[in-house]
């Protein structure tokens, strides 16, 4: 099979889906410049589309997410390139309203807002506290909201192509660090259906969730815990709205013992989530408290040093598998 | 400019009963059986003329004092007293409250941050143009929202994506209880329509219902043609506070008598009866239809069931998909 990168299958998703159905359009800022962006745009998008349907724009983060609902509710289906997620701050009411229309009509003539929002992910770029902030708790918080965090090229493809055709509001974080990940892509189309996790890596002894990029760094530590003897397993629950906690249960019914790993807050993270919902349903079977690993609440720093300091590393979750098993 | 008798009598027509909707309202907001809070929008009726320009198909969104676009776009006062008393058969089962919906008649309701609204029309806009079928956007919005960001975003990019939209200010020099003069350096809202290339026109009398309408029209049809959109401010006044039960300390008695000898709906009325198109008989049959509407819709609300309380997780997400 093909191999493509991790963008490239992104942006086949944007353009089938475009030439699939009239209805989607795709905005954002720079999104036809070539050589700006880490992600490069699929050539000549603007010549086969036009300006109707590629509308490219300046700093407009507002008008990007609220135009774009408008637009899906009046019956389009736009993508919104927010190019790095932290730029979906200025938009969060936009976003999170988005998610709040159909309820908020009481599922009026069934309203839906079908709308796409991608964001790359900017943890380790040196971006600091402003653009290395990860908010995918932000998003999973409260309801409306579908949350797909992709980390291979195949699931991107096959998910994006999914969100695209949801009837809710999407929330699309691929991650900047895998966007240059090269991996199998078939010619032939396919979809891969939301809440629906992978397990990457079988192990016995214990569970780790890993969300986006965290896949990498958990699939390393395993490889590295293995000449221990330590027989890990590797969870990518894909999208966190909808959650395959059945996936994960199964797992640590089997492990008795969970990691999960994040880049986001610690507080009220991702994390905390899974450890409850797990504790919930297997308090019995768990052989050791459940360790989280992401970002102690701190501003994460541009100095090397310092941001290993303050985000995962493969070290610390060796560590945090290890103390499940002491 | 000739317009309908078809369509002025039908503004009148509307008049009436947003009026009557709106002082039935605010009895109602003593009652202490509604869900939620009644915004009146008494005085500045002279807006459900630009509504009734509008075919089925075109977009709209309103402010806090929404009655007139509801009524005027084709929504049954059943449905909308409904929703504010939290009944299962209210427009959105009870949800919503007086951010009203209706999407089959471009309705979306209304974004409780003060401006939302105004990247949600230009939105409605771009659906507008790519379907190509000369649809049109009518976004109301009042002179507090406009000093919100939101404003500019949609406003630059719905003129140069030259998008069908007629932004509508319903100034009425109160942005709760703060006046005009302390929420603008400048004194027509329609100023700000140069700095994006778009014509802006302030009707210094809001209340004289046929320039609203020709207006309105002008624009309206200027946005149909693809030529791009266009900012209209009129001036008016709230009659009411800013919801019921504002004392309305920051404002004059005197003012508001001012404002009420202006009445839209008063002198429309003797416009029409000057034209020869409306009788006191007309009149008369008109109020009395419009309060048995009103009654009628009060009964129905008050006889409307509760919804369920597992009625509150319903609809959250679509299930559905393309």
């Amino acid at each position: 099979m093909r191999e493509i990168y991790l963008y490239e299958g992104m942006y086949e998703a944007i353009t089938e889906e475009m030439r699939r159905d009239e209805k989607v359009f795709l905005t954002g800022e720079s999104i036809t410049a070539e050589g700006i962006l880490p992600i490069r745009p699929p050539k000549g998008i603007m010549e086969e589309f036009g300006e109707n349907r590629v509308r490219e724009t300046g700093i407009i983060e507002q008008m990007l997410a609220a135009g774009s609902a408008g637009a899906a509710m009046a019956g389009m289906r736009p993508i919104v390139d927010f190019m790095q997620v932290d730029f979906m701050f200025p938009a969060w009411n936009e976003i999170v309203q988005s998610g709040l229309w159909r309820s908020g009509h009481g599922g009026a003539e069934n309203l839906s807002v079908p709308v796409v929002y991608i964001g790359g992910i900017m943890a380790y770029s040196g971006g600091g506290f402003s653009h290395a902030r990860v908010p995918i708790a932000n998003v999973w918080h409260g309801p409306g909201l579908k949350l797909v965090l992709p980390t291979t090229p195949y699931d991107t493809k096959g998910l994006l192509k999914t969100a695209v055709r949801d009837d809710n509001p999407v929330v699309f974080l691929p991650h900047r660090l895998q966007y240059r990940t090269k991996g199998p892509v078939p010619e032939e189309e396919y979809l891969i259906p939301f809440g629906e996790a992978k397990i990457r890596r079988e192990g016995k002894d214990v569970t780790i969730v890993a969300i986006s990029y965290m896949v990498d760094l958990s699939l390393e530590t395993a490889e590295a815990l293995e000449q221990e003897h330590i027989s890990t397993e590797v969870i990518d629950p894909r999208t966190l709205e909808p959650l395959d906690i059945d996936t994960i249960l199964a797992s640590v019914e089997k492990t008795g013992r969970l990691v999960v790993v994040d880049e986001d807050y610690i507080r009220c993270g991702v994390g905390a989530e899974i450890a409850f919902q797990v504790q919930e349903k297997l308090f019995k079977s768990l052989k050791a408290p459940v360790q989280r690993v992401g970002n102690p609440n701190t501003p994460v720093p541009v100095a090397r040093k310092l941001m290993e300091a303050v985000m995962p590393t493969k070290e610390k979750i060796a560590a945090a598998v290890k103390k499940t098993l002491a | 400019m000739g317009l309908s008798k078809d369509l002025l009598l039908r503004t009148y027509r509307d008049m009436v009963r947003t009026r009557t909707l709106d002082y039935q309202m605010i009895r109602n907001s003593r009652s202490g059986k509604m869900a939620t809070g009644w915004h009146s929008g008494l005085g500045e009726e002279s807006i459900v003329g630009p509504v009734a320009l509008l075919g089925k198909d075109d977009y709209v969104t309103y402010t806090h004092r929404g009655a007139y676009v509801w009524i005027a776009k084709g929504m049954s006062m059943k449905e909308i007293i409904a929703e504010f008393y939290g009944k299962a058969t209210g427009s959105a089962c009870g949800k919503g409250g007086s951010h009203i919906a209706k999407p089959s008649l471009g309705i979306f309701g209304r974004s409780g941050m003060q401006g939302g609204h105004f990247p949600l029309a230009a939105g409605m806009g771009i659906a507008a143009q790519m379907r190509g079928q000369g649809q049109a956007v009518l976004s109301f919005f009042g002179d507090g929202c406009a000093t919100r960001a939101p404003l500019h975003e949609a406003m630059n990019y719905a003129s140069i994506w030259k998008l069908p939209i007629l932004w509508f200010c319903e100034n009425n020099g109160q942005s709760m209880s703060v006046k005009l003069n302390k929420t603008w350096a400048i004194e027509d809202i329609s100023q700000i329509a140069k700095s994006y290339a778009m014509p802006g026109v302030t009707i210094e009398d809001g209340n004289d219902v046929i320039a609203v309408i020709e207006a309105a029209q002008e624009f309206l049809d200027r946005a149909r043609r693809g030529e791009g959109p266009g900012l209209l401010e009129i001036k008016t006044y709230r009659w009411r506070g800013h919801h019921e039960g504002d004392p309305m300390l920051y404002r004059t008695k005197e003012e508001t008598e001012e404002w009420m000898k202006k009445d839209p709906l008063k002198r429309f009325e003797q416009v029409l009866q000057s034209q020869g198109l409306l009788t006191q008989e007309d009149i008369q049959r008109t109020q009395t239809e419009a309060d048995t509407e009103v009654a009628e819709a009060q009964k129905f609300t008050e006889e409307s069931p509760d919804p369920l309380p597992e009625d509150a997780f319903n609809a959250i997400y679509a299930t559905s998909h393309s």
